[in-house]
């Protein structure tokens, strides 16, 4: 379905639902028990105020319109016009329209109408919204945890996302778009950047195809990144979304789009390339030589997570020639008794971890770490016990288990643990033949993956030498001023590395 | 292209991909092998690790009789309950009646064989291989006597050797295999010299510390211990060595007629035992000793070589060095050539470290 | 310069060293030594030097070629030779290249076969690389070019390292005395080599594909600078590790070579090496089988797609008659017999042809 045709189809059903003027609103909304229906003086069928309670801030609602009205000093004679309510109602936000679309929406969303007249079709719209009700107050990083730096993260409020935003980036540069998404939801959606960097390729494709989605209520950014992602038929997040605020910034001052929406507190940032996801924002405030260094074992993590077990099943099944003289023994002995083929072993082990892990995400945290302790070492022990697993491989499931999780990014990580099973199946069919192949469509796959038109896999290909210097390693502030020139920036230097020529001095001199 | 045909012919793959294993638990892990010739037939004897609890290895003996070398696996196959592997094959003993009538065959056929690794030893038994492998069978030490071989490599007198190097100077025709001498000595399997080949065919061997002069004159040796009797002014004693460092530098001249070939033998050796009537603090006794151990030397290695020269056997690769050194190479004709060719050895022994006490 | 082709689909010349080495790297990296030995002996290596600067000769050649076309060959057949003519050339390099691939794609299998597992079915192990190739070919030239990128870089990073190994069993005397054989021995080896170069046509079709592709140049030249020096390191450390009888009686010698390597944690690599070389050969079938696709579409129109699905069924079906290793081997001698005459007799004849169609026209 071509995007032209899906637009139609969306305003066709939107006319269909959407009530035909303002007293059909009304007839509707009185269904339904927390709507209210009030005049603001005593004189019936004038100055009609309608709102939803639930959604409205009852004490703005009292100091500001009631009192407004309500005041000794209050003339009726002033209002004359409905426009001339904004000099009534000390609030900035009220829009004056007879937009029956308009007026549901914001309606929804907690603003309140006031009529001059019953039966007014022209109604202002007082922003009475009570945003902060209901929401979490604490902006803790929880996911995506860092021992050095700032621990705030986003919250499910988008405004005071953006609030957060501002604060670090304090240039007018920084442009913030809204959307509105989901024919039930309405959801603020925010697409974020710099003028002057970001490319405006990345902008458009953003805007293009967040305003091409259609869909009913959208709960997380990550829905809509599922949507808007190049290509669904892949395990690999296409963009990535963070709950860290410098991650975001970072990302944005780079060259990136960031994308909020309301509801959620996670960004989601693009385009994104495949190493960016082992990136952590620790290793910024680390000195870059340790940051380095922990960042290649993060890597190295990666590619033992995915291949351990599927090497495992290569050796012992296929090539048993492999195995050094010294872990003969060993190896043999721990498969003694095992009655199940290393592929099933394996499969039984990897499951296993699997279901602690959601296990431990679904119960509630106090039970889930008791239960992740308890349940590992107890199933571990007693699978060994019982001669199902072989504990050389206990040690390597749970060790491939342990480096998945180092992976900053969750939904990367989950896609890591993830690509084991496949890698399973192709090592118990060809052995290292099998894995090679596996590698093969990795990479085939990897190399066709695009984030908004951007090649996934670059720096590394197309090989950009470069982009080095912040990729696999994270080199030293100096060697790091320019953006990554992938993104295509509008302006390249992110900072001017100081200009003092380091010569090198002889000793004691 | 649909799915359901992708499925398919998945399903098919992954039901028919199987026959290739060879899980580990369910092979029979064959570490060394041994022929020997009884009467008309082979007797092939094979041991095998079982791993059964922690740290209780046993070693166990398979044993078949075949009239071909060829017949001795499948044979044994026939008598245990997983199939045998000679992937993890460490070691191939040979029985020295065997190896006189030429173990080559069973070489060749284990380098055409791609699980067969190239760092296999192999090895020749004073009596019978069977004996050498089964008086192993108590130590319960899976792999025990290729790393004796290995073992003796490092720091022992045996020059370098496995499977690739043998193959390598099988079909050298400038230079023959060697391969080490097992005997039984109370009850143990013991290296006890150097087994000499002519076209894989075993034609004598010569002792350890010949062996060692073999290692220093092929390799260079690094490490290894040598034990010396001498006698001076009718004064008996013996010199222990440490060898240090040893090179051999070859110079060929006459190339055109029988060459002639002058061997400088550097070594740089610790003393660590000399008789009482020396001292190797005083710098006049080390001389003298140095003297003493360059004309041993000497006279060792003059002897080892005319010794070589009788059993016409190469196994230092004189033919390779004259092929390298001239245009227009011959086989038979150095091959004729070998017994009268001169050798000339200079042996310069320094004795750099004398241990830290007096 | 113009080129005819979508900006989307050009690869920067940079990878033209990408695509240039996978495609003479092949199969054959395991097995030259023992062919070149036979005729100049351990003076071989002369011979790799020799026919590695021709094919830089040749690859300037096709240089100028396509420069003055500035188009692939299919179109400077039907340009020098007429519509007919052009296009019975235009279907014998098709074939050509056709052919090229099927037989890396079978002496793969015959390698798996015969190292890994002997019992394995070829149609077993064929059906599953058909998917890929499928996958990859009809991913379109970039995707192949990355393969070509990660084909040379991760073999390379992981193998070559291991010829280190090796040095411990080297004897230097092999290689002496130096220049022991007579100029006819060595060019005899130099023909032998030469087909371990062969596979570097496919510029001839990709050549439109390139990004400034007068920048290329350079990078064309540095692949096969690279390559000689692979093959000469290769060839150097088999000499120094066999001597001539043995290798003559070694059938893969590099994997025989590899086999000594022994890590503390894994020892016969040569499992690896043979599970990794697939890297190495699937960009080298991909680019002969996006030839053949886009040969095609040039010359009769079909779809890609199509043609591709073709081909591979026919992949499949010759390489399931294909069984024995003699039948490869005969195969392939074919094949350099007649790689040979086509870049040594064809390619200057091109050439020259080209060179006078333009004086004419001017």
């Amino acid at each position: 379905m071509s995007f032209k045709q899906r637009f139609f189809k969306k305003k066709i059903e939107k006319q269909a639902i959407g009530p035909q003027d303002i007293n059909h609103l009304f007839t509707k909304a009185k269904k339904s028990s927390d709507f209210r229906q009030l005049s603001l003086i005593n004189k019936t069928g004038h100055f009609i105020l309608s709102y939803y309670n639930t959604l409205i801030d009852l004490e703005q609602f009292q100091c500001k319109v009631l009192y407004a009205f309500q005041e000794p000093s209050f003339n009726i004679g002033h209002i004359k016009n409905i426009e001339d309510i904004r000099n009534t109602i000390p609030i900035e936000d009220i829009l004056i329209t007879d937009n029956i679309e308009v007026i549901e929406s914001k309606f929804l969303k907690g603003y309140a109408i006031l009529q001059m007249k019953e039966n007014d079709y022209k109604c202002a719209l007082i922003n009475l919204a009570n945003d902060k009700v209901g929401l979490r107050e604490q902006n803790n990083v929880e996911n995506e945890f860092s021992v050095i730096g700032p621990q705030i993260g986003f919250v499910e409020n988008v405004d005071i996302n953006i609030h957060l935003l501002r604060q670090q980036i304090s240039t007018p540069n920084l442009i913030i778009q809204d959307i509105h998404i989901g024919s039930m939801s309405h959801t603020k959606v925010i697409i974020a950047y710099i003028e002057g960097i970001t490319n405006e390729q990345h902008i458009q494709t953003m805007t293009q195809r967040l305003q091409n989605i259609d869909f009913d209520v959208v709960f997380d950014s990550s829905q809509l990144h599922q949507i808007i992602t190049d290509n669904s038929l892949t395990p690999f997040p296409l963009l990535l979304s963070t709950e860290r605020i410098d991650r975001t910034v970072f990302a944005l001052i780079s060259g990136q789009v960031a994308v909020f929406s309301n509801g959620s507190a996670y960004a989601v940032t693009g385009p994104s390339t495949l190493l960016d996801f082992f990136v952590s924002p620790e290793d910024y405030y680390l000195p870059w030589i340790i940051a380095s260094f922990f960042r290649l074992i993060r890597i190295f993590s990666v590619f033992f997570s995915v291949f351990a077990t599927s090497i495992y099943i290569a050796v012992l099944t296929y090539h048993y020639e492999m195995i050094p003289r010294v872990l003969l023994g060993p190896l043999i002995f721990s498969r003694n008794n095992v009655p199940f083929t290393p592929l099933l072993e394996v499969l039984f082990l990897e499951l296993t971890i699997e279901l602690l892990r959601e296990a431990g995400a679904r119960l509630p945290t106090k039970v889930g770490q008791t239960l992740g302790i308890v349940g590992g070492i107890v199933i571990g022990q007693a699978s060994v016990e019982a001669a199902l697993t072989s504990n050389v491989l206990l040690i390597i499931v749970a060790l491939s288990a342990l480096a998945s999780f180092t992976t900053p990014i969750y939904k990367m990580s989950n896609t890591i643990r993830f690509l084991r099973f496949p890698l399973i199946i192709l090592a118990s069919i060809w052995g290292g033949l099998g894995i090679v192949l596996g590698i093969s469509f990795l990479i085939v796959h990897l190399t066709r993956l695009e984030s908004l038109g951007t090649p996934y896999t670059v720096p590394l290909y197309p090989f950009r030498r470069k982009d080095f210097a912040d990729s696999i390693i994270r080199s030293s502030y100096n060697a790091t001023s320019k953006r990554p020139s992938y993104l295509r920036p509008r302006s390249l230097w992110r900072y001017h590395p100081s200009d003092q020529i380091k010569k090198k001095n002889d000793f004691d001199d | 292209m649909n799915s359901r045909f992708f499925f398919a012919v998945s399903f098919i793959v992954f039901l028919t991909g199987c026959e290739n294993e060879r899980t580990i638990d369910q092979v029979q892990i064959i570490e060394s092998i041994g022929y020997d010739q009884h009467e008309d037939e082979i007797k092939g004897t094979a041991i095998y690790p079982t791993f059964k609890e922690k740290g209780q290895t046993k070693l166990n003996i398979l044993t078949t009789k075949s009239p071909s070398y060829d017949d001795i696996l499948p044979r044994l196959n026939t008598k245990s309950a997983h199939s045998i592997e000679i992937g993890q094959l460490r070691l191939v003993l040979f029985g020295k009646k065997f190896a006189e009538q030429g173990i080559n065959p069973v070489i060749e056929s284990l380098k055409r064989d791609p699980i067969v690794g190239s760092r296999v030893q192999l090895g020749i038994a004073e009596h019978t291989a069977e004996d050498i492998l089964i008086s192993g069978e108590h130590t319960n030490f899976p792999f025990h006597l290729s790393e004796k071989i290995n073992q003796n490599i490092q720091n022992g007198k045996l020059p370098k050797m496995n499977l690739h190097l043998f193959l390598e100077n099988f079909y050298d025709k400038g230079k023959d295999p060697y391969l080490p001498y097992f005997t039984i000595e109370e009850g143990r399997a013991h290296i006890n010299g150097l087994a000499l080949f002519k076209n894989g065919k075993y034609i004598n061997h010569i002792s350890l510390n010949q062996s060692f002069i073999v290692k220093m004159l092929i390799d260079g040796a690094k490490n290894g211990r040598y034990y010396i009797k001498i006698n001076e002014n009718k004064k008996d004693g013996f010199i222990s060595l440490k060898n240090l460092d040893a090179k051999a530098h070859y110079t060929i001249s006459q190339i055109g007629q029988v060459p002639n070939i002058s061997i400088d033998l550097t070594m740089n050796t610790q003393i660590k035992d000399v008789p009482p009537w020396l001292n190797v603090t005083v710098n006049k006794d080390i001389l003298k000793i140095e003297n003493v151990l360059n004309k041993h030397f000497n006279e060792e290695v003059q002897q080892l070589i005319s010794l070589f020269q009788e059993y016409q056997v190469d196994p230092i690769g004189f033919g390779e060095m004259v092929r390298a050194k001239s245009r227009k190479w011959n086989y038979s004709r150095f091959q004729d050539m070998y017994p009268h060719l001169k050798t000339t050895v200079n042996t310069k022994v320094n004795i750099i470290q004398i241990g830290v006490g007096e | 310069m113009q080129t005819l082709t979508d900006e989307r689909f050009l690869v920067s010349p940079f990878f033209v060293f990408f695509l240039i080495y996978s495609n003479i790297i092949g199969v054959g990296i395991l097995s030259f030594q023992r062919d070149i030995i036979k005729s100049a002996g351990y003076d071989a290596w002369i011979s790799v030097l020799l026919s590695g600067i021709s094919i830089h000769v040749l690859v300037w050649m096709i240089y100028r070629i396509l420069t003055i076309a500035n188009n692939d060959i299919i179109y400077i057949h039907q340009f020098c030779f007429g519509k007919w003519i052009g296009g019975l050339l235009n279907v014998f390099i098709i074939i050509y290249f056709f052919v090229v691939g099927l037989i890396v794609f079978r002496a793969y299998i015959d390698v798996v076969q015969a190292w890994m597992f002997p019992l394995m079915k070829t149609w077993q192990i064929s059906v599953i690389f058909l998917f890929l190739l499928y996958y990859i070919v009809s991913s379109g030239f970039r995707v192949i070019t990355g393969m070509c990128f990660w084909g040379t870089v991760i073999p390379f990073v992981f193998l070559f390292p291991l010829l280190v190994f090796s040095l411990e069993f080297a004897q230097f005397n092999h290689l002496l005395p130096l220049f022991n054989h007579s100029v006819n021995e060595i060019l005899g080896s130099s023909k032998k080599m030469v087909f371990q170069f062969l596979g570097f046509e496919t510029l001839l079709m990709f050549y439109p594909f390139i990004k400034n592709p007068e920048k290329s140049k350079k990078w064309a030249h540095f692949g096969v600078l690279f390559t000689i020096f692979l093959y000469l390191s290769i060839t150097i450390i088999t000499f120094v590790f066999f001597n001539e009888e043995h290798l003559k009686h070694t059938i893969w010698p590099t994997l025989t070579l590899l086999k000594i390597a022994e890590m503390p944690f894994i020892e016969r690599v040569e499992y690896i090496v043979v599970s990794l070389l697939f890297l190495v050969v699937l960009p080298h079938i991909c680019q002969h089988l996006w030839a053949v696709c886009r040969g095609l579409k040039k010359l009769v129109n079909i779809k890609q797609r199509i043609s591709l699905f073709i081909c591979l069924f026919l992949f499949f079906l010759f390489s399931n008659v294909l069984e024995s290793h003699k039948q490869i081997e005969r195969l392939v001698d074919l094949y350099s017999s007649v790689g040979f005459y086509f870049i040594y007799l064809y390619v200057p004849f091109l050439f020259l042809t080209i060179n006078i169609k333009q004086k004419l026209t001017k």
